[in-house]
């Protein structure tokens, strides 16, 4: 069952395009560097300054660039579109006829999300990667605390910060799996659930709401960078995997408690 | 999946349930540290020779600055400030900061303070220093001269950055200025990084302090200061925490020195050659911090009772001060200093700062919970940890 719908999530064209714009982003840094002839040092987003001397640094730039904003819009489409998407078609009702319940419907639904979100960050990261190995220099990897490391590490803790950051996405997307239960209305489950994202960053940026700023799930949304210190800082990756958890445990039963009990009628 | 409306509406407490869990789960450290430890009371007497008495040679730990000066519009000054890079002074003056600390002995230590996707790093080795910045890959290259002018400050090297100062050391400086002026007692025992500690209270006796008092936790053990908290009159919290979270008493590993990694820029200043420090400084061939100017002005008051909290930025050589006076004494000290132009207008001074006036002239006062800081309209500034009419008086004064 999960094999099926993560097929029909990649079969779609929305998917892919999201994909695939999402590993242009890298892509576009990395060839604007390229082009400009140079890095502007100490300007723009962190890691873009690096990816002249080292390519790899186009993925990390990718990730920097990315989070605030497209990351969690692609995360919010796929999420908000998971249950609402399947009633607007009238195809919910059939995938309730079989006999595997509502629960498992949703889990499948949840997992599939995040599978989705881990793509979407390996996306922006290959394409980083890609691109910045086609356009510039690779080699030793300098880590934010000035030391050195091999590029096989550099690439791996890469690869790391991308799934640290799909599990940061986990929170918000088990807030659109809540959200996509509440209505028939695709479009208005991604909305709400990018809202939220913006919501939540928004307050994060406010001094005045200091102490709030541990409990939004957007708090901790740099926290991969601490990957590429040494020795690695876990502390606010701790914090944010945490988190991120509470935001799963509180919203995914909220789903589960809104989808089992609802009434289908498309 | 026929479900009695009473079934529906019971599995809504599931996630009610877990969200109550969560927050249980996230309160209850906080209500589990109230205990206190079990110590012998002690004298304030005897909780100072402790401290002079301490000899921690080597240590490892995380250290927090938690300030919260009451600045307003601080996000003015933070913008102007952020024009340069690396090290933000004004970012010191609000919020918390992390950082960790190793020390092996006077000649050998490390401070890292990591911030959002990016690093600042010092390095002190012997005769070698090193600052590290990740924003620019930016090295500055110290060597040190080989003899230590003041022993104790040896912890210390004169001109490692070293961005935050250990509490450690500013709790030595500050026991040095007890005198008849403050009122000295011990409170009950408390943790602090999960060691049992006394606290030293200083409470200034006079009326025109803005300081309530200053309290300096003490590990009951060896001695070492582990917090040292400001607390402003009128305030219950403190505007200046400064604390270990974590510390560890035995010898630290790693190394202490620090390789330029490839691709970066490196400046040396050799500060074993004739020529004091603004010297060197002078010759920095990057623009430097506009921000540190009017802010090297409160850290000198800062450090006159022992406490500077921020980096020791150089002076941008346009507008060094022509003379500086000090009126007033202890606790009520006021740091007069002439002749400096500042680019008040440029800097997001003027929205953190009110327009005063009165026999003495008239300028622009930036008031803070702590310290109060005059910007007099003739040039000169006038900053103490005293209250606006002292201030005001100190100048009239002087």
């Amino acid at each position: 069952m999960l094999l099926a719908e993560l097929a029909t999530l990649f079969r779609r064209l929305r998917v892919k395009v999201l994909l695939g714009v999402l590993a242009a982003i890298p892509a576009a840094l990395a060839l604007a560097v390229y082009l400009s002839g140079g890095p502007s040092s100490g300007r723009g987003p962190t890691f873009l300054d690096q990816v002249s001397h080292n390519g790899m640094f186009a993925a990390l730039a990718g990730l920097t660039v990315a989070i605030p904003f497209f990351l969690p819009l692609v995360v919010a489409v796929v999420s908000g579109d998971a249950i609402a998407g399947e009633a607007n078609l009238g195809t919910l009702r059939y995938l309730l006829t079989r006999p595997s319940g509502r629960t498992r419907l949703l889990a499948t639904k949840a997992a599939t999300v995040a599978v989705f979100c881990l793509a979407a960050t390996v996306a922006v990261a290959l394409g980083g990667l890609i691109a910045g190995v086609i356009l510039f220099p690779i080699g030793k990897v300098v880590t934010l605390s000035g030391t050195t490391i091999s590029l096989l590490e550099g690439i791996a803790r890469t690869f790391a910060a991308a799934g640290i950051v799909a599990a940061s996405l986990l929170g918000l997307a088990s807030i659109g799996l809540f959200v996509s239960t509440l209505t028939d209305a695709p479009v208005g489950a991604m909305a709400a659930t990018a809202g939220f994202a913006v919501l939540s960053a928004v307050l994060d940026n406010v001094p005045q709401t200091r102490a709030i700023h541990p409990w939004l799930f957007t708090h901790h949304w740099l926290a991969f960078g601490d990957l590429l210190r040494s020795p690695v800082r876990w502390t606010d990756i701790v914090a944010d995997l945490r988190l991120q958890l509470g935001y799963i445990a509180v919203f995914a039963t909220m789903a589960w408690a809104r989808f089992s009990t609802k009434d289908v009628l498309a | 999946m026929p479900a009695s409306r009473r079934a529906r509406r019971l599995r809504w407490l599931v996630p009610v349930a877990v969200a109550a869990a969560i927050s249980l789960l996230a309160f209850l450290p906080t209500l589990s540290s109230a205990a206190t430890p079990d110590l012998p009371r002690i004298t304030a007497e005897q909780l100072v020779a402790k401290v002079k008495q301490s000899n921690v040679q080597a240590f490892s730990g995380t250290f927090q600055l938690t300030s919260d000066l009451g600045i307003p519009n601080i996000s003015s000054l933070q913008g102007a400030a952020q024009q340069g890079t690396g090290l933000n002074p004004v970012d010191f003056l609000s919020g918390t900061h992390t950082a960790t600390i190793a020390v092996d002995g006077p000649d050998r230590q490390r401070v890292s303070m990591p911030g959002s996707l990016n690093e600042v790093d010092a390095f002190h080795d012997g005769s070698n220093a090193w600052l590290w910045q990740s924003d620019g890959h930016t090295v500055t290259h110290y060597i040190l001269p080989a003899d230590k002018p003041d022993a104790n400050d040896a912890s210390k090297p004169p001109e490692a950055p070293e961005p935050v100062r250990t509490p450690d050391d500013m709790a030595k400086k500050l026991l040095d200025q007890i005198t008849p002026s403050t009122n000295v007692s011990v409170t009950t025992p408390d943790y602090v990084a999960d060691k049992a500690v006394y606290e030293l209270v200083l409470a200034p006796h006079s009326a025109d302090s803005t300081i309530d008092h200053v309290g300096i936790a003490v590990d009951a053990h060896n001695g070492m200061p582990l917090e040292v908290t400001v607390v402003p009159k009128g305030q219950t919290k403190p505007a200046i925490d400064l604390g270990f979270t974590k510390i560890d008493y035995s010898k630290p590993g790693g190394s202490f020195s620090f390789t330029p990694p490839p691709g970066s820029t490196v400046t040396t200043k050799d500060l074993t050659k004739k020529g004091d420090h603004a010297g060197a400084d002078a010759q920095k061939p990057e623009p430097i911090n506009p921000a540190a100017g009017p802010l090297k002005m409160t850290h000198r008051v800062h450090g006159h009772h022992g406490e500077a909290m921020g980096p020791e930025m150089p002076m941008p050589t346009a507008s060094g001060p022509e003379s500086t006076k000090v009126v007033g004494d202890d606790w009520t000290q006021v740091i007069i200093a002439s002749g400096v132009q500042l680019p008040v207008r440029g800097f997001g001074l003027r929205e953190a700062s009110t327009p005063v006036s009165g026999a003495w002239g008239s300028g622009r006062l930036l008031h803070t919970s702590l310290a109060n800081v005059l910007f007099l309209s003739d040039g000169r500034i006038a900053a103490g940890f005293v209250n606006a009419s002292a201030l005001e008086a100190a100048v009239a004064h002087g």
